[in-house]
């Protein structure tokens, strides 16, 4: 949707896919809501710029998860030295609060029940508890790297050779609520929504993502409406400085990851996530 | 191949048929070693139909079911709301340099020893190599239509690339091209140098600082806020800043900017596009001054103007209105040379967030080096860029002497200032 007023223009989105029709029920609601947001959006304001505590949605965790870690994970990568997070496994590389799978048999929009080597479908912990567990792999990548085959290979379709990939990619629940959550961060930002995806530079282990919707938080509460931002950090670094997951259930949203040019269907998720730097990319 | 079989259905007023053809061969590079060839054909045709002004598309890649494809996109017609009239024209460009014939079955043996030496070069720098990859296609596209049209085209690519890593620095270069080039060294070099210049590491204070966008760099800026902005079909849907403002100073006076799709070597020339109308050079922005704006035959007729031959489209879909070859004129100055202090952008992250609606920006730097008396100093660490892309055009200072091609992007270095955040 874009809003126009004057000179100014503001643009505000929302997508859906999933495999269950009853996800598309509230579809009319979302869409008088991204409406009224847009509006919304035209006078608000952007956040400044700089290091600040941020609490991330389901949306923006599960970015995080897919983008950040994951492709961190995929075993190819590890091979060719192309990761920060080769040659690190069995170390205590996020904080107790870490646990993140990658779950094909999940029925969700990156499912499937064996995948393009025939490897029956079943869940990996990458990490648990802040520990580096394992790499998704094909069977090239298992032979090479001596590890077992987790069912991760994936071809778009009979003109491609199969890669590791990803598939549906979330944090597990943790132990907080909410309101819990919004209290310890109590002075920073609430991140919600895309803005358009991000973008991960493996090697030196950089992420540059966008959420669509800002909320200054102040003493615990949720305050003004603040126009979407660009939000980046050390994968590393956050990995380490998330304070806290909330316990809900992961919600899941859909979308394409296009790896070296070949799209396949995937999920993310996770549920509200604490973490106490964050870099924005405000107003200076 | 006789595409016109497809106009003995029944029950339309207007048909046309696109079909192309390309023939890939890939070697890849992977852990420093050569990988793999990978080599793949591809063809597939897509044909619209209008009926009472209507159009309906449908495609396929079996030829044999040329006939059943075109009766489907009859049959979907009626659903559709795309008004389009198809028109015949007799004057069509001759483009230089779009087709290499050399890049027809050319020898793996060959392929294999570029490669080979470039992996040579690259553990004399001390650089692994993650990831690269020499990619030779050609193509031909074949255009039909019921008034008469009937067109043929050939053309060819040679991409080369090369991710390197030295210690825990990276560095890559590519290389596009219409023919092909003997020179995989080059850009092995570039990877090298990007990497060694890379791995001196230093911090930066916020500022609002000189900013030079690489050619590299203003492909990924442009394509995604820019580009759009000259494109009918956004200024129609009123999502575009520039609309209703040709004859107005949009953009620095420095700027001259034509989208050329008859551009002698360029990426995305040819003689005609995905209507089948003339492709041509045509003037978006003259001196800061917006000029134009870039349109198909659906949204020319829509406004009742002439198509610029601005109609992308692949077999599988039919046309929308895209950039051919954005080019903007070169300056005489080197401006890293020249810069007293700032930062020389390559690589931005997450380009494609920004919005070109509201031009704003702000990226996550992969590659970035801060310049001091015109000499590259070192990779500020954790930098990010921000401002709003309108503005930026607006504000460029100068355009560079240098000249790449890239993507869709077919012009210089551009400088001018950016909010910088630092460590």
């Amino acid at each position: 949707l874009t809003a126009k007023r004057g000179d100014q223009l503001q643009r505000d989105f929302f997508t859906r896919y999933s495999k269950y029709s009853k996800d598309f029920e509230n579809y009319e609601d979302e869409l008088v809501d991204t409406a009224k947001h847009v509006v919304k959006l035209l006078d608000a304001k952007l956040p400044p710029s700089g290091k600040f505590k941020v609490l991330l949605d389901s949306k923006n965790t599960g970015l995080f998860a897919h983008e950040a870690v994951g492709h961190a994970c995929e075993a190819d990568f590890v091979l060719q030295e192309g990761t920060i997070l080769q040659g690190k496994l069995g170390e205590q590389i996020g904080s107790e609060h870490v646990t993140i799978v990658d779950d094909p048999s999940a029925f969700q929009w990156g499912s499937y029940k064996y995948d393009d080597e025939g490897v029956k479908a079943s869940a990996t912990k990458l990490i648990e508890d802040g520990v580096l567990k394992n790499y998704m792999q094909t069977r090239e990548t298992s032979e090479k790297l001596d590890m077992d085959v987790t069912g991760n290979a994936r071809a778009q379709n009979y003109n491609h050779l199969p890669l590791p990939r990803m598939s549906n990619t979330f944090f597990e629940s943790g132990k907080y609520t909410f309101e819990e959550l919004l209290k310890e961060l109590k002075d920073g930002y609430y991140l919600v929504r895309s803005g358009g995806g991000g973008e991960v530079a493996v090697i030196e282990g950089t992420f540059t993502f966008s959420c669509g919707r800002v909320y200054e938080v102040k003493n615990g509460e949720l305050g003004k409406l603040l126009k979407g931002v660009t939000f980046s950090g050390k994968i590393l670094d956050v990995l380490r400085n998330v304070l806290g997951v909330e316990k809900k259930k992961p919600k899941f949203s859909f979308g394409y990851c296009g790896k070296n040019g070949q799209r396949v269907p995937v999920g993310d998720g996770g549920s509200h996530t604490l973490v106490s730097e964050m870099y924005l990319g405000g107003e200076s | 191949l006789n595409f016109k079989e497809a106009f003995s259905v029944k029950g339309y007023d207007q048909m046309d048929v696109y079909y192309e053809e390309v023939d890939t061969k890939e070697l890849s590079i992977d852990t420093t070693k050569i990988k793999n060839f990978e080599s793949s054909f591809t063809k597939g045709f897509g044909i619209r139909a209008v009926v009472n002004g209507k159009t309906g598309f449908a495609f396929g890649n079996d030829l044999r079911r040329l006939r059943d494809t075109a009766e489907r996109a009859v049959k979907l017609a009626k659903f559709s709301n795309v008004e389009v009239k198809f028109e015949k024209f007799s004057k069509y460009p001759k483009v230089d340099g779009i087709f290499d014939k050399k890049l027809i079955d050319l020898d793996e043996a060959l392929l294999i020893e570029l490669a080979n030496q470039g992996l040579d070069f690259a553990k004399d720098k001390k650089c692994s190599a993650p990831a690269g990859g020499l990619i030779a296609s050609t193509g031909k596209t074949v255009f039909v239509n019921s008034e008469g049209l009937d067109l043929e085209e050939v053309s060819s690519r040679y991409s080369q690339h090369l991710e390197v890593k030295k210690k825990d620095a990276p560095g890559w270069w590519f290389s596009d091209s219409n023919s092909f080039s003997a020179k995989y060294l080059d850009v092995v070099k570039g990877a090298c140098k990007m990497a060694e210049l890379n791995s001196v590491k230093d911090t930066i204070k916020t500022c609002k600082c000189a900013v030079v966008l690489h050619p590299f760099a203003c492909y990924r800026m442009l394509s995604n806020g820019v580009y759009p902005l000259f494109n009918s079909d956004y200024v129609q849907k009123g999502k575009s800043p520039y609309a209703g403002r040709i004859g107005e100073l949009i953009a620095s006076k420095k700027l001259t900017i034509y989208d050329n799709g008859i551009l002698p070597n360029g990426l995305n020339s040819g003689a005609f596009d995905g209507d089948g109308v003339p492709c041509q050079k045509t003037s978006l922005v003259e001196k800061g001054i917006l000029k134009n704006f870039i349109y198909d035959l659906t949204r020319a007729q829509k406004e009742g103007v002439k198509s610029t031959g601005n109609a992308a489209r692949a077999h599988y879909s039919p046309p929308h209105v895209s950039i051919s070859n954005f080019y903007i004129e070169p300056g005489h100055r080197d401006l890293v040379k020249e810069m007293d202090k700032g930062l020389v952008v390559y690589m931005p992250l997450n380009a494609h967030s920004i919005d070109p609606v509201t031009g704003h920006f702000s990226l996550g730097v992969d590659v970035a080096f801060w310049v001091e008396k015109g000499e590259i100093k070192f990779a500020p660490k954790n930098v990010m860029i921000s401002g709003s892309v309108q503005e930026f055009m607006k504000n460029i200072k100068e355009v560079g002497n240098d000249f790449m091609q890239t993507g869709k992007y077919a012009g210089p270095s551009l400088m001018g200032e950016l909010n910088v955040t630092g460590s």
